[in-house]
């Protein structure tokens, strides 16, 4: 059916629980400086922060949440476009890496990414978490060690393989492998009671997401925690070798400018969860010791290269769960010593971040527009920060002390786009598209699989000559036991100072080479457990 | 199945490292050579804009018409209306993003303006108020087809803002496009 006839009308869980008292400020109206006590700061209320505040409070920890975004929940999202990227996203989706060559896509509003992400839900695999273990010597995170927080973080989050059939655009992906003999399979998502409506990356409406809005954060704020937003952490307050609690300046109701007044968060123990760039851009603006230079490197993107196709019926990719198929085919073949392994899967696309991913203008755009819902987009994932030459990127700080990641792109990223657009168009043929369009400075359709390859044969790999796009960004506070490598231990402590710690997904000290979110919560509801238990015990 | 081999490196790559390098020196010494000739940029806000300033408004005007040729409407008067809107649209969009890539973009149109780039980067040789629509479409032509990384990065940057201004208006975009979201009622 067309989803413009449907109408939504669903309860909004934080009504109920703002009118039964939970403790939720809005920094922006604050009138004047406050100090707050506690027993645990919280710095950022996404997978990290969410998984860390309801276990740490349901332990029966005083817990004070920190974020910097809106808080916008489902009587407000509204399926517009522009909303959602103003408010819900970093920099109003305008975020980018230092030289503008990789578009990145994260966050910003209560519930962190969670508020705006697709739901594919995946544990993290095996050969990551080997890898992990044995070059970065990080303890207690083996597939079986994780296995049971993977399991326990399922079953919150209401993890299943998606049992609808695939809309048309992930249903391309599918056939077009089972045509050529590669392996694929059905996407796990979190949701419960899924519309199937594919507007998750603008907040879903009807709350089917299992995100933290809905899950963790309402369970931290029922057993107690308190919720500042439009609050930013500028600082961690420092006495000696001991962190004390964060310095904050609330934001005004655009989100932009400080107010002039200030929280200050005294807490026995602070956790960053930030998410990547933000966490490291934290940690330097406060400047931390950090004597071998750790912080903000190795920071990961699951660098994303494309690959649109047109197709004789309608594909409507803007419409149904926008992802529920993926293959891993051009994973696994090397898992650290060649060429860049990719996970394929496509994306939803709606008329305003599409019109800026056709990367042409004039008679051209409007016609690659028109042909819209006709269009298939399909991706992959560039699984960075595996091999020697993949080391990431850095976090550093603008002049005005806002983060921003300097990723250059090699040619080891450069060759692994190129061979994924080989990989897309193959599997868009076999799928019966009519043309294709890699994402790349070259604005040519093909009609077929040879004239396409010939053109990336001689087309120039070269950063801003390849369209190259992030959702996941991972990495700059690696874990690790060596702190000549690693910003933090194994257990997510900072190595250089006490009652610190990192508990989002920029721990890693690679990418995942799967959609990171179960990653996120695994790990971080393991570490959490254990922080609960050392500060229960004194 | 293997991955497919790794295609030979690109012998044309130094190439273009060494030319994007060349496009940010320029670009340094242009600001430089802007502060140093006196040539003070505005930079106060155009009035009902939160933004953008008086001189970038002709230089927009005309990017969105070379953008949107096609998507605007012809007729004159409807034309200057849907520009003078989507005009509203994209500063909006530059005000929404952070300081940091708004400064950015705010260079990228100081370098379009200013006479001593505008002709040799932009290939533009007269100034924006003495433009039209289809001079600003040659202006992205040439940045669509050129060599140098940093001018592309300029082409993606323009093209990104101008469409999205647009096509992130509901209004503009009809239903053979998109049919739009469900409604949403408030329970
Ligand atoms: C469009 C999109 C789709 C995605 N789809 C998927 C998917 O399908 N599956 C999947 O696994 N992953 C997906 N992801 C990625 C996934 O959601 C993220 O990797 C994950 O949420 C990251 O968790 P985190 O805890 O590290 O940080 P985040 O979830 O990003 O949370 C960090 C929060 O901290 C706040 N913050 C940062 N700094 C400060 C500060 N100084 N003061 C106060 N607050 C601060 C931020 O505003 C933000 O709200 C998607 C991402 C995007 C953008
Ligand atoms: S597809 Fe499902 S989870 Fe996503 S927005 Fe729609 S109802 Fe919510």
């Amino acid at each position: 059916m067309n989803m413009n006839e449907l109408e939504i009308r669903v309860a909004d869980p934080w009504k109920q629980g703002l009118a039964a008292g939970w403790k939720v400020t809005n920094a922006s109206t604050l009138d004047q400086d406050l100090t707050v006590e506690c027993d645990v700061v919280i710095v950022g209320t996404g997978a990290g922060g969410g998984t860390t505040a309801e276990i740490l409070a349901q332990a029966g920890l005083s817990v004070v949440m920190v974020e910097e975004g809106i808080l916008k929940t489902s009587d407000q999202f509204n399926l517009d476009e522009r909303e959602a990227y103003r408010d819900l996203y970093q920099e109003g989706v305008a975020r980018a890496s230092k030289d503008g060559a990789i578009g990145i896509l994260q966050g910003r509003s209560v519930g962190g990414t969670t508020t705006v992400n697709w739901t594919s839900s995946f544990r993290t695999p095996d050969a990551t978490l080997r890898h992990w273990a044995e070059r970065f010597g990080v303890k207690g995170a083996s597939p079986a060690e994780m296995a049971p927080w993977f399991a326990k973080m399922e079953t919150r989050l209401n993890v299943h393989k998606w049992a609808m059939p695939p809309n048309v655009n992930n249903n391309i992906l599918k056939s077009g492998c089972e045509k050529l003999g590669y392996s694929w399979e059905i996407i796990p998502r979190n949701v419960n009671g899924c519309w199937n409506l594919g507007y998750c990356g603008m907040g879903c409406p009807t709350n089917a997401k299992q995100s933290m809005l809905v899950t963790t954060l309402p369970a931290a704020l029922t057993a107690g925690a308190q919720l500042f937003w439009r609050l930013r952490a500028e600082r961690v307050a420092l006495q000696g070798d001991r962190v004390t609690g964060v310095d904050c300046v609330a934001l005004d109701a655009h989100g932009q400018s400080p107010t002039g007044r200030r929280v200050s968060i005294r807490a026995r123990h602070t956790v960053m969860a930030g998410g990547g760039i933000n966490t490291p851009g934290l940690l330097l603006r406060s400047k931390v010791p950090d004597p071998h230079q750790r912080v903000g490197k190795r920071t990961f993107l699951h660098v994303v290269p494309g690959v649109f196709a047109q197709f004789g019926e309608d594909v409507n990719p803007f419409w149904g769960a926008p992802q529920s198929v993926y293959s891993d085919h051009f994973q696994w073949e090397h898992v650290a010593d060649g060429p860049i392994g990719f996970k394929l899967e496509v994306m939803p696309m709606h008329p305003g971040l599409s019109a800026a991913l056709m990367g042409t203008h004039g008679s051209q755009h409007l016609a690659d527009m028109q042909a819209l819902p006709r269009t298939n987009a399909m991706l992959a994932l560039l699984r960075d920060g595996f091999h020697d030459d993949s080391p990431g990127g850095s976090v550093e700080l603008r002049d005005d002390g806002a983060p921003v990641l300097d990723y250059p792109v090699n040619d080891y990223i450069l060759e692994g786009a190129r061979r994924a657009h080989r990989a897309i168009i193959d599997i868009q043929f076999a799928a019966g598209a009519q043309r294709v369009r890699p994402l790349t400075s070259d604005p040519r359709w093909f009609a077929s699989a040879a004239e396409a390859r010939a053109a990336l044969d001689a087309h120039p790999y070269a950063p801003h000559h390849v369209k190259l796009a992030s959702a996941h960004v991972m990495g700059g506070c690696c874990m690790g036991e060596d702190p000549r490598v690693a910003v933090c231990d194994s257990r997510g402590r900072y190595h250089h100072l006490r009652d610190l710690s990192v508990l989002d997904g920029s721990l890693f000290p690679t990418s995942i080479g799967a959609n990171p979110q179960l990653s996120i919560y695994g790990l971080v509801a393991r570490l959490a457990t254990g922080l609960a238990g050392e500060l229960k015990a004194g | 199945m293997r991955a497919p081999p790794m295609p030979p490196a690109d012998p044309g790559r130094r190439d273009f490292l060494q030319l994007s390098l060349g496009g940010s020196l320029v670009l340094g010494l242009a600001g430089g050579m802007a502060t140093l000739s006196g040539c003070a940029r505005e930079a106060a806000t155009a009035q009902g804009f939160h933004v953008l300033r008086p001189q970038d408004l002709p230089l927009v005007s005309r990017l969105l018409g070379g953008a949107l040729d096609g998507a605007l409407p012809t007729e004159p008067a409807a034309r200057a209306d849907a520009v003078q809107r989507t005009l509203a649209s994209f500063d909006r969009l530059l005000h929404d993003t952070s300081p940091g890539v708004r400064g950015m973009f705010l260079q990228l149109l100081d370098l379009l303006d200013l006479g001593i780039t505008r002709g040799p980067l932009f290939g533009l040789w007269k100034s924006w108020d003495d433009a039209s629509d289809a001079d600003a479409g040659a202006v992205l032509q040439r940045l669509a087809g050129s060599r140098v990384g940093f001018l592309r990065g300029a082409y993606n940057g323009l093209t990104t803002m101008t469409t999205m201004a647009w096509y992130l208006d509901a209004a503009n975009v009809p239903a053979a496009i998109y049919p739009g979201p469900p409604k949403k009622v408030i329970a």
